[in-house]
């Protein structure tokens, strides 16, 4: 069951539309990530389910009814927001109270939710300090406390982790999953971090300069992306990209690279002619296949990075385009070339526009 | 912005009411009274017998005013010589101030203090510091030998320059006050750079710092300029801009129409007048901050 | 080494060089306190002694019997709370709108309240004068606290303060239920309260010492503040000089206080805001 639904939903500011028309939905429960790059409109379409910006066009519900005029507090939503935005000048009890206190709920029933959602986050110790006087991670549990505490429909995130130093981020990524885990309410968090989405979600949205270009489970997006954005978009590194020519000889689909290179690619069903300019995509975990029958490519080494268990090899592609190999086991530092091996499977092919040929 | 909307509308109307309070005394107080005073200004009024329309006859009859004139020399003379002394005795102190000196605060508050005080209370302790016959100071000219100590506030010569003398003493503190700040906010490291560049002492004062803070110097300037063509209460207190109108000033004159002989026409000409200098330099101000802002 | 020697010297010679301008600035203080412990016959003497050598509170007593000059400082007390506690709310309203909602015409707006930073207060004497008599308003206190009730430079002071408040607590407060007053009560206010210090003690020791507007709407001794009054004493008894430096000292004193309690504010509001904590 659908709790989120946005239909055509706009933004504009005067004459500048932020977000053409977006079309969502979130199923109840879910853990749903917005992700793209700072300018995309993933915080502004966050702001404007919270109801913190209003919507210029198009319709958003949340558990079957309109809210697009219903104030922010009504919505049955919370927020984590990225500075945490504690108050102040008061306790940590006393902001994680604040917003049952501004509805009227009876004084013992907020202390003891309080304290209940300070168990969760195992703050208790912290109720009476100031939100000054707290670590950036303890911050971040406040913030999120105040949110369990008013027991929302929707939980919303705000990139909540780009204040935390790499570890610590790391630590909360996998508590806010626990934490979803327990509680079970649908969550919307949106980061600009692929990694964080591809871990937390369970549904990512991937957006791009005010559209959504896709949406669906991490493990679809990653391995049948739509679009070369979404491709080069998640993953790390992001996936190798040649620029090739289409053609069809001996009635198999091949691409030609630069420098008199040719591989098979996999079928696709929307062949238009010979010599279309296309970009073909493999990721890098892919480039050193050991199995089946694999195209290769002798390509020049320019940087090898060691990170211990793997490495990668940053190296030259037929037109000058940088292709990085990722290798397990050993290599012979003497060697200046690297030799790539990847199945016609592996491949997925985009055209002129960067759209994908399936 | 979707004007359409109902959460926008809830702002705007919580913003109306939020600026209720204010925008009621702004229009009764400032608005209003602005044009009022720009209409009057038109007629010829005592506050009882009708008001009758002259046109510029106001105008022309203050530029015509030979004792107008003498007020605009003495607002001038005093403008003229508050502002460059208060200002340079500022910036004097704001430099000693900010080589961390022992003391810091025990000086800016002592310096300060005469800014604080009522300027009522201050011109009665001068002009009995500037009194003939008893004062303190001509006691001390006599002292250093000084045979025949003028008379001050007695005296058409001596009267202006008392006024400006307890002016600048008031007033030293607000400029060495804007002065500090405008200190503070040069970055330590352009210091770091001129040290390096064997720039220090007075070359680093001169190449330096007074270049970085030269909008502030501007800002002082004109805040001091307006301030001083505002001048009343000294001249009220010290000289009831005597003797022979030579302290009259230009806020005394408007006062002095306005309250004294109830002409109420003239004396908002004369308000529009200063009105206009104030007007001026102010924008003037707004102009050249434009200008200064790469000082950051 | 050498080098610092020099400097260490350079700022002893400055130092008693400021001590030396803090005599001019401090003297005039101190001589008025001297002379406001004399006899009365006693500053008829020349070369004027330093110090009396019978101090008395005598001009201390004199002053309250001569004019009313306890209800002086009352109507002053009076004048000045009022004005300073209106500007707070008045101002702090204006500042929140003006900061913290979107609304047609707020740029317009905010740049008429800057325009009347312009304006000499001079400027609006007579037609002000002329409302308050009109409205019957000559020696009461609402004729001095009105006028005074608004000011643009309070609201630009706030205005620049609650700017600085990060718009996330204002949305994490809509979020938990605030409207706008709430948040205004509740997240705003108690966060500016430097800001709302400096614009109080700004205000209070500026209408303290505000002289003009009392002046001329109040002919009756018993409404005049502070300042008027001391004008009225030199009117009256301007040779007698312990007297006139007793009132100058009875009205210098509050202000005096005020400041040195709270001179960090007070500086910071002057200069535009620059608090600490930096």
């Amino acid at each position: 069951m659908s709790i989120i639904k946005l239909e055509n939903a706009r933004k504009s500011y005067g004459e500048l539309e932020v977000l053409h028309g977006a079309n969502l939905s979130v199923d109840d429960g879910e853990f749903c990530v917005f992700v793209g790059p700072s300018g995309c409109g993933k915080s502004t379409l966050l702001r404007m389910i919270a109801g913190l910006e209003e919507i210029s066009d198009g319709n958003i519900s949340i558990d079957g009814s309109v809210v697009n005029d219903v104030d922010p507090a009504e919505r049955g939503v919370a927020m984590v927001f990225q500075s945490y935005a504690l108050y102040p000048h008061m306790s940590v009890e006393q902001n994680m109270g604040f917003g049952l206190r501004m509805t009227g709920v009876p004084k013992p029933d907020i202390v003891r939710r309080v304290h209940e959602a300070a168990e969760i986050l195992q703050i208790e110790e912290l109720l009476a300090r100031r939100p000054a006087q707290l670590s950036g991670g303890q911050r971040q549990r406040v913030a999120i406390g105040r949110a369990i505490v008013r027991n929302p429909k929707v939980f919303l995130f705000d990139e909540p982790l780009s204040n935390l130093d790499a570890e610590l981020r790391v630590q909360m990524r996998v508590e806010i999953a626990k934490l979803h885990e327990r509680l079970g309410n649908t969550m919307i968090y949106v980061t600009h971090d692929q990694t964080e989405a591809m871990t937390l979600a369970d549904k990512i949205v991937v957006m791009r300069a005010g559209r959504i270009e896709q949406v669906g489970r991490p493990i679809d997006l990653y391995s049948d992306p739509n679009n070369i954005f979404v491709a080069g978009f998640l993953g790390s590194p992001k996936m190798n990209m040649l620029s090739a020519q289409l053609v069809r000889r001996n009635g198999t689909l091949q691409a030609e690279l630069a420098g008199d290179i040719s591989m098979p690619l996999p079928e696709i069903s929307e062949f238009s002619g010979n010599d279309q300019q296309i970009t073909i995509g493999i990721r890098p975990e892919h480039m050193e296949r050991q199995e089946g029958n694999a195209t290769t490519m002798e390509l020049p080494v320019d940087v090898v990075e060691e990170l211990g268990g793997t490495r990668y090899v940053y190296a030259r592609g037929p037109s000058g385009e940088q292709v990085i190999v990722e290798q397990r086991g050993q290599r012979d530092p003497e060697t200046k070339t690297v030799t790539a091996r990847f199945l016609t499977d592996d491949i997925r092919v985009f055209d002129a526009d960067g759209n994908r040929l399936r | 912005m979707a004007a359409g909307s109902k959460l926008w509308k809830r702002d705007t109307q919580a913003a109306w009411l939020f600026l209720l309070p204010s925008l009621v005394l702004f229009t009764m107080f400032i608005a209003i009274p602005v044009i009022a005073a720009f209409m009057i200004s038109f007629t010829e009024w005592d506050l009882f017998n009708p008001m009758k329309f002259v046109g510029f006859g106001n105008y022309t009859e203050l530029f015509n005013d030979d004792i107008f004139k003498k007020v605009m020399g003495n607002t001038a003379y005093f403008v003229l010589a508050s502002v460059p002394l208060q200002m340079a005795f500022g910036l004097a102190i704001a430099l000693v101030l900010n080589r961390n000196i022992k003391g810091q605060t025990f000086f800016r508050i002592a310096y300060f203090l005469p800014v604080v005080t009522s300027t009522v209370a201050a011109a009665l302790v001068w002009s009995w510091l500037f009194n003939s016959n008893f004062g303190i100071i001509n006691a001390l000219l006599l002292s250093f030998g000084v045979t025949d100590p003028p008379k001050w506030l007695g005296s058409t010569k001596w009267a202006m320059p008392a006024v400006i003398v307890v002016s600048v003493w008031q007033n030293v503190g607000y400029a060495m006050v804007l002065f500090l700040a405008g200190l503070q906010n040069i970055r330590t490291d352009i210091y770091d750079a001129a040290a390096l560049d064997s720039a220090r002492g007075w070359k680093r004062l001169w190449f330096i710092t007074l270049p970085m803070l030269s909008p502030t110097t501007f800002f002082v300037l004109i805040i001091s300029i307006i301030g001083s063509f505002q001048v009343f209460e000294l001249v009220f207190i010290m000289t009831k801009a005597g003797p022979a109108n030579a302290t009259n000033t230009l806020v005394y004159y408007i006062y002095q129409n306005g309250f004294q002989f109830y002409q109420m026409g003239y004396a908002s000409a004369a308000a529009m007048v200063l009105f206009a200098i104030v007007l001026v330099a102010t924008l003037i101000q707004y102009r050249m901050q434009d200008r200064w802002v790469h000082y950051g | 080494m050498a080098r610092h020697a020099r400097k260490t010297r350079t700022d002893w010679v400055l130092f008693v060089v400021l001590l030396v301008g803090t005599f001019a600035t401090c003297g005039p203080f101190a001589w008025m306190l001297a002379t406001s412990i004399k006899p009365g016959n006693e500053v008829f003497v020349f070369p004027p002694t330093l110090l009396t050598g019978q101090p008395q509170l005598n001009n201390f007593m004199r002053i309250f019997d001569t004019i009313p000059f306890g209800r002086s400082l009352v109507n002053s007390l009076i004048v000045c709370l009022s004005i300073t506690l209106a500007q707070l709310v008045v101002c702090s309203m204006a500042a929140y709108a003006f900061a913290c909602l979107t609304f047609r015409g707020r740029e317009a707006l905010f740049l008429v309240y800057l325009a009347a930073l312009m304006v000499p207060s001079q400027v609006t004497l007579i037609p002000n004068f002329i409302l308050v008599r009109n409205l019957g308003w000559i020696d009461t206190y609402q004729g001095m606290i009105l006028p005074f009730a608004f000011s643009s430079f309070g609201t630009f002071l706030l205005r620049q303060y609650f700017m600085t408040i990060p718009r996330e607590l204002l949305e994490a407060a809509r979020l938990d239920g605030c409207k706008h007053w709430r948040i205004y009560l509740w997240i705003v206010l108690p966060l500016s309260r430097p800001a709302l210090g400096a614009l109080a003690i700004f205000a209070f020791v500026s209408q303290w010492n505000n002289f003009l507007w009392p002046l001329i709407v109040t002919t009756r001794p018993e409404m005049q503040t502070v300042t008027v009054a001391l004008s009225t004493l030199q009117g009256q008894y301007n040779t007698d000089w312990p007297l006139l430096m007793t009132g100058s000292v009875l009205a210098v004193a509050p202000v005096l206080i005020v400041f040195i309690l709270g001179n960090r504010a007070f500086i910071a509001g002057l200069t535009g805001g620059g608090f600490g904590g930096r």
